[in-house]
């Protein structure tokens, strides 16, 4: 009955007054960038970072996991009356919530969609309960060969799982690798890519670089995207938001579906809220008695995907809490928020800080509630933060991450190197080259590094140690076996060509 | 024809690529590489820099499948002078003082907007100097002072 003491404990944290306000203040903030399209989770968190140094780290977190989770309840409204997903994770709910809407059944889209965002998070919060600890309680007995083979597992399934090319996705974890690794190295004291700059002995911020690379390219896109004109906003009442018996029987196995699709999907590596909604979509389509009628507004089509992305922003947190390692960009940016209070994530964070875990696990919970009665009855608030209009937005976005930046270090050079992240950020954007493996690569490349070294010291030399452990080998096989099935595959296809090409010469 | 263009756009993201790994490479060799015993500090960002420019040349080499993509508007205007904006408060915020710095900020980034709106604009203008010193200078006291020095 030791989990049932640890929830208990956690709840009681989570129920002191400042966190339940920091609670109420994170989702609340999530539900507002939700809704609205092109701001998105990671830069508002990448931007509220450097306020939470005045916090107290429990109450940070909180705050932090709260905008995250808040902002898949609000995306999907933006999803619904927009036909604009609010975040990527949003996207698929657009097929059915946006037809919904122009029936005049927006009201039950956004009520269906809110119930079954909190049953989602709520079961993946239950894997989180039971399986974290379990899994951190393993994880102690990690030495150095076991932590490289999984941190490198973990890059390289984050790479190459996400979509897109998997050499763009490599490519990009290694150039992060780099960035990770300019400033003194630990162990010699060798300055490295310094360029000359002693403002980066202690290494690149990483809040220069998310705010670089997700919060300023974020603005950029938005810009160069838009032509100036305001949103549309599909008419809608409120009416009816609770869904009737029919529906509630059409909904129930998409929901149980949706959860195990997005629990599953948030545990692995590479594989966030966004995959996992398109899965749930793909999967009820194919079940379903009637898959021709998806797109037209069916209620399964809105379930199963808004289940899921919210089960996976909740277990995305089992591997990030119980082994410190982050499986996306938004996990990482909450690793760094970690690290800058000076608490070490690893499998030891459950016992030296069992007030942060439990307590960050049960705000989840009571955050979940709290969105419940935020987009229920309040809805009506939130969509009338669609008409704000985007240009006071950005510039006081643009502010704000100035300001972030230069109050964490009282330095202009991080200024500058938000502009240079920012033109790093831009062009990958424009080239289609994935931002998250970067981010993910900058915060475990010296992590790597560091247990590579120590696990070959111990072997002297002899690389077969990764091997050694049962543990270790099969994080190291499955990260081989990704690498020659993903690069192996464009491969394949080039020689194909080849060979076919001298049948079609005008191809 | 649309497939070569993309095919080219590729290439030349590949080649950034590898001119990158190079010169991390041939920075790399600059330290001590050291053994796999004894990692030197130029153990990790050698190998590295190689697989940089190995990757590089894959993507050159085999290029994305090529679907419809849609084509980004290139529009840059926007990026200009939102990173203008950015350096420029950089610039002026020790010499000349937050609120200042704030205010030349806001003009910049403010015609990075396709359609800039005057009345907002000079909202913003007067508004958000104020919010800046009222939550970092006075609120969060950053050690930054609201106007220029001896005022």
């Amino acid at each position: 009955m030791d989990t049932l003491l640890n929830v208990k404990a956690g709840l009681l944290v989570a129920l002191q007054f400042d966190n339940l306000l920091f609670c109420l203040l994170g989702v609340t903030l999530g539900t507002i960038v939700g809704v609205l399209p092109g701001i998105g989770a990671l830069s508002t968190i990448s931007i509220l970072l450097p306020v939470t140094f005045y916090m107290d780290p429990t109450a940070a977190i909180i705050m932090l996991a709260g905008v995250f989770y808040g902002a898949q309840y609000g995306g999907s409204t933006a999803s619904i009356l927009l036909n604009i997903p609010g975040t990527a994770t949003n996207a698929v709910t657009c097929l059915d919530g946006h037809p919904m809407a122009k029936q005049g059944r927006a009201g039950l889209a956004l009520g269906l969609t809110t119930i079954v965002s909190f049953i989602g998070g709520s079961f993946a919060i239950i894997v989180l309960i039971f399986l974290a600890p379990v899994i951190a309680e393993v994880a102690l007995n990690f030495a150095a060969p076991e932590y490289t083979a999984v941190i490198l597992f973990g890059l390289i399934a984050a790479s190459t799982m996400a979509g897109g090319s998997a050499l763009k996705g490599l490519a990009m974890v290694c150039v992060g690798v780099i960035f990770g690794l300019v400033g003194l190295d630990l162990n010699t004291g060798v300055p490295r890519f310094q360029m000359g700059f002693v403002e980066l002995s202690d290494g690149m911020s990483i809040v220069a670089l998310a705010m670089g690379l997700f919060g300023v390219a974020e603005i950029l896109l938005n810009l160069m995207r838009s032509d100036g004109t305001p949103f549309v906003i599909e008419k809608f009442n409120l009416r009816s938001m609770f869904p009737g018996p029919e529906e509630r029987k059409a909904i129930r196995g998409p929901i149980w579906r949706g959860a195990l699709i997005g629990t599953g999907c948030g545990i692995l590596p590479g594989t966030g809220a966004t995959i996992a909604s398109f899965l749930a979509y793909a999967t009820e389509r194919r079940l379903s008695k009637y898959p021709e009628k998806f797109g037209t507004g069916v209620v399964e089509g809105i379930a199963a995907p808004e289940t899921a992305n919210n089960a996976a922003v909740q277990s995305a947190f089992i591997p990030t809490l119980s082994l410190g390692i982050p499986g996306d960009a938004v996990m990482a940016v909450m690793l760094g928020a970690l690290m800058i209070h000076g608490i070490a994530p690893g499998p030891a964070l459950v016992r030296q800080e069992p007030e942060l875990f439990w307590g960050l696990i049960m705000s989840f919970w009571v955050g979940n509630i709290i969105l419940l009665a935020l987009n229920l009855p309040l809805i009506g608030i939130f969509v009338k933060i669609l008409k704000i209009p985007y240009d006071t937005l950005y510039i006081a976005m643009l502010l704000f991450i100035c300001l972030g930046v230069y109050s964490i270090r009282n330095n202009v050079f991080d200024v500058y190197l938000v502009i240079l992240f920012g033109i790093i950020g831009v062009g990958m954007l424009l080239w289609r080259y994935p931002a998250a493996p970067l981010l993910l690569g900058f915060l475990l490349g010296p992590m790597l590094e560091e247990n590579a070294r120590r696990a070959l010291l111990v072997s002297r030399g002899n690389f077969t140690a990764f091997f050694g452990s049962p543990v270790s080998a099969i994080f190291m096989c499955m990260s081989i076996a990704i690498i020659v099935w993903s690069i192996g595959r464009p491969v394949a296809r080039w020689i194909r060509l080849r060979r076919l090409a001298p049948l079609y010469p005008q191809e | 024809m649309e497939h070569q263009r993309l095919n080219l756009r590729e290439a030349a993201g590949g080649l950034v690529l590898v001119a990158f790994g190079i010169a991390v490479t041939v920075m790399a060799s600059g330290y001590d590489f050291g053994t796999p015993r004894r990692m030197g500090p130029g153990f990790m960002p050698l190998i590295t820099g190689v697989l940089i420019v190995a990757f590089g040349i894959g993507i050159i080499l085999w290029p994305e499948a090529s679907e419809k993509v849609e084509k980004p508007r290139l529009n840059l205007r926007a990026p200009f002078l939102v990173f203008a904006a950015i350096g420029a408060w950089a610039l002026l915020l020790e010499p000349l003082g937050l609120a200042l710095a704030t205010a030349a900020l806001v003009l910049i980034s403010a015609f990075a907007h396709p359609k800039p709106n005057p009345l907002r604009v000079g909202l913003s203008l007067m508004l958000l100097p104020l919010l800046a010193v009222a939550i970092f200078v006075w609120g969060f006291r950053l050690p930054v002072s609201a106007l220029p020095q001896g005022w």
